[in-house]
């Protein structure tokens, strides 16, 4: 009897632990891998992309529909091509529904739209309104201190002085963003800041002899072609490095000084007015571009970037990436493809970098 | 019954070694020998819990994860495959859906000497899709991957690889996640993500795939984060070509030619970096001897490397102080099972040759004491963290059952590693086991 009693309250005593574990284990409740979006390539559009399949089907379904739309779907106010350009709502007003014009389309003035809006046209939001996503097949004008929650997509898209646009924002053509927008992440063939339209231009051809660093410079080269610099570098005006670098301490290219491959900075780095990267700049440190700089690929910092007037990122032909946690961008610069902050990005008030 | 007459003889013995003279140098060497051995573990501990607070609490590095517009490089992707008659067609059809420029892309799956339908599919496959696939039919030469892959190299004209095995899923955004650190110059080769696809199927999947989400998502992670040594992991990874070259190429002579090769290019200047977010589907073993056979092909390259490497690492100016500490312990994982058992032998045999005088003060207790509340759950806390990041909580319940894997990998890493002992001094060579699928064919 107690033997028994002893073997049991030995076995319940090993097995009280395991409880659960057995219990799940049995139950199988938790059983689903991770899920990994297969289908999804993350692209920036891939929400406009939903949203304009499901609205086709949408206005080829209102379109079959005898009478007044709103009186058939109260979760949709289409707005008609000529019948004014407002949707129903008062300033300051909360429209629940979404939105459908099947022309251009204006909107109220700081009103707030919880769900998306679409325009076949151009669509102008009002100031200071709130908007959840908008699709337009034309121009998205985005007024004053408008505030973009979602995504937006448009032919080209240009957003007035300080508005805050913590949703993704992509275009066709071009995006501008005046001074003191707030965004984190744009995507466009060119991205321009500031009131005025910096237009493309092309790099100037690297100079015709690579420099050759002297003994006692920072600078060794590897046998694989890339080239090293264990402590701080400064790279002398006007001369061109040809190869990638790798630099543990923090750079300095100085004015007109340019790289012509792929760059990796430990420490921080700086690049006078006219300097020129035409590869990738990689730098753990804080990232500091002057004006009327360009830079070919990649630019990526894992704390800040900033970007002087007049400088080139990308090429049309060459789009590429700007990312970091911070970016602060002055009015003047262009970047060609995609802008990708995961704090915060600002368009500066006419202040150079550097 | 049976163990009565042996208890008679074995006490006067213990007693007898006790007072005998030379008894206590072999005490004091054996204790000696513990202590280094418990020092190791509780470095192996303290890593553990570095690792698992920082993935919790820590900075998250993810630098390369939003680099998604560039003028992506020239790429070819190999899929290993050798009797894959099962899985690679999936993987191609994957791969054929990559979100990747297809001018800049070659898909080269890797037939090596398969002697099932393998050939066939992938020539199938290829002629559906004219242009897109340039396969690679390997019909003799050593077996395995390594070599396999030094083989396909010769046909390689991109700036860059990335390596699946035949059963990977990999999602569409996959290869841009697994290039775009490449545009950093100091970078040699990418690891991302593996994630169990066949958890439900029974006890054991559902254990991998707690120990490969401690693995990723707290291991590799954190030492991302910290700037140490994530390891290439052979598949769902990328290398670039230039550095393979500078770092001498695959080497086809050892089993573990990940682990041989995050070192070499560690040791030749290049980095490793793990993209966590650049995740892929692949199938473990559903029973449990393909999952020793598995392991013990691990430990034993994992050993190979660490003879090979552990010196030059210990010893290369390139690399920092903590980057040096976690590459020798990255080195030596496999190697601490066959430690951790020397060391409970050990401590037995001192018990009984009252060598254990050393623990018996406040400091020793507390000590084990520590340890005994801490210190054995510290790879348990990696793998619930782990769990808890990805927001799977129901399955952190199976946790204590996640002992007895544990139990069964130090068995067969000791095992693996008393082999390979076994065949040095034999001179015979490493075998490759490939591990079975259990995907039925399509």
């Amino acid at each position: 009897m107690w033997a028994a009693l002893l073997l049991l309250s030995t076995a319940l005593l090993f097995t009280l632990p395991l409880a659960g574990a057995l219990w799940e284990w049995r139950r199988a409740r938790d059983v689903e891998p991770l899920p990994i979006a297969q289908a999804h390539a993350g692209h920036i559009r891939h929400f406009a992309d939903q949203f304009h399949s499901k609205i086709e089907e949408e206005i080829a379904r209102i379109r079959a529909m005898p009478g007044s739309a709103q009186a058939q779907d109260p979760g949709i106010q289409l707005v008609e091509a000529g019948a004014g350009l407002e949707p129903r709502g008062a300033a300051g007003e909360a429209v629940r529904q979404v939105v459908i014009a099947d022309g251009p389309l204006r909107l109220r003035d700081g009103c707030d739209y919880e769900r998306e809006v679409y325009g076949r046209s151009r669509v102008e939001t009002g100031e200071g309104s709130r908007l959840r996503a908008v699709l337009a097949e034309g121009e998205l004008d985005l007024r004053p201190r408008t505030v973009l929650l979602r995504w937006a997509h448009a032919q080209t898209i240009r957003a007035g002085p300080d508005c805050n646009l913590p949703g993704r924002l992509s275009a066709v053509e071009s995006i501008s963003l005046d001074c003191g927008c707030r965004f984190r992440r744009v995507n466009a063939p060119a991205i321009r800041f500031g009131p005025g339209s910096a237009q493309p231009r092309p790099p100037p051809p690297p100079p015709p002899t690579a420099h050759d660093p002297k003994a006692g410079s920072p600078i060794s080269r590897l046998v694989d072609g890339r080239w090293t610099a264990e402590r701080d570098l400064e790279l002398p005006e006007g001369s061109f490095l040809m190869g990638d670098l790798v630099a543990r301490g923090d750079v300095l290219l100085d004015r007109g000084a340019g790289i012509g491959g792929r760059v990796k900075v430990h420490g921080r780095t700086r690049l006078a007015p006219g300097a020129r990267i035409d590869g990738s700049l990689v730098g753990v440190g804080p990232v500091v571009i002057g004006a009327g700089c360009f830079l070919l690929g990649p630019v990526v910092s894992e704390q800040a970037i900033e970007i002087g007037p007049g400088t080139t990122v990308g090429e049309p032909s060459r789009p590429t990436t700007v990312t970091a946690p911070s970016i602060r961008i002055a009015p003047g610069a262009l970047v060609h493809g995609t802008i990708w902050a995961r704090e915060s990005a600002e368009v500066g008030r006419g202040e150079a970098a550097g | 019954m049976v163990l009565a007459p042996l208890l008679q003889r074995a006490v006067p013995l213990a007693t007898a070694l006790r007072h005998s003279p030379c008894t206590g140098l072999v005490t004091s060497l054996l204790s000696g020998v513990l202590l280094a051995l418990v020092a190791l573990i509780v470095l192996y501990t303290l890593r553990h819990y570095l690792f698992t607070l920082n993935r919790l609490f820590g900075r998250q590095r993810h630098p390369y994860l939003d680099i998604d517009t560039a003028d992506w490089p020239t790429l070819t992707v190999l899929v290993a495959a050798h009797d894959e008659e099962a899985v690679i067609a999936g993987s191609l059809s994957c791969l054929l859906q990559a979100d990747y420029p297809a001018e800049k892309l070659v898909l080269m799956p890797m037939n090596d000497r398969s002697t099932d339908r393998t050939r066939e599919i992938i020539d199938a496959v290829a002629a559906q899709n004219p242009g897109r696939i340039t396969p690679f039919h390997r019909t003799g030469g050593k077996p395995g991957k390594a070599a396999a892959l030094k083989d396909a190299m010769g046909l390689v004209k991109s700036e860059l690889i990335v390596v699946f095995d035949a059963d990977y899923l990999p999602a569409r955004g996959l290869l841009k996640l697994l290039v775009a650190p490449f545009f950093d110059p100091e970078v040699g080769a990418t690891m991302g993500r593996v994630v169990p696809a066949n958890v439900g199927r029974n006890l054991l999947t559902r254990l991998l795939d707690l120990e490969r989400a401690g693995g990723y998502q707290v291991d590799q992670q954190a030492r991302m984060n910290l700037g140490l040594v994530p390891q290439y992991g052979g598949t769902v990874g990328g290398v670039r070509v230039r550095a393979l070259e500078s770092a001498g190429g695959w080497h086809e002579d050892i089993l573990a030619e990940d682990t041989d090769l995050t070192y070499r290019l560690l040791l030749a200047g290049w980095k490793t970096v793990y993209q966590n977010r650049a995740e892929c589907y692949e199938e473990v073993p559903e029973l449990w001897p393909a999952r020793v056979r598995q392991i013990k092909r691990w430990a034993k390259g994992h050993n190979q490397a660490f003879l090979r490497h552990a010196l030059p690492i210990a010893t290369s100016p390139r690399l920092g102080p903590l980057e040096r500490l976690d590459a020798l312990a990255l080195l030596g994982v496999y190697a601490m099972a066959p430690a951790l058992l020397l060391a409970w032998a050990l401590t037995i045999a001192l018990f009984y040759l009252n060598g254990m005088r050393w623990l018996s003060g406040t400091v020793g207790l507390l000590a084990l004491l520590s340890y005994g509340s801490l210190g054995n759950f510290a790879a348990f806390f990696e793998i619930a963290a782990a769990v808890h990041v990805d927001g799977n909580r129901g399955r952190a319940r199976l946790l204590p059952l996640a002992l007895m894997a544990f139990l069964v990998s130090v068995s067969s890493i000791s095992r693996a590693a008393l082999d390979q002992a076994v065949d040095a001094l034999l001179r015979r060579e490493l075998r490759w086991d490939k591990t079975p699928r259990f995907r039925k064919g399509r």
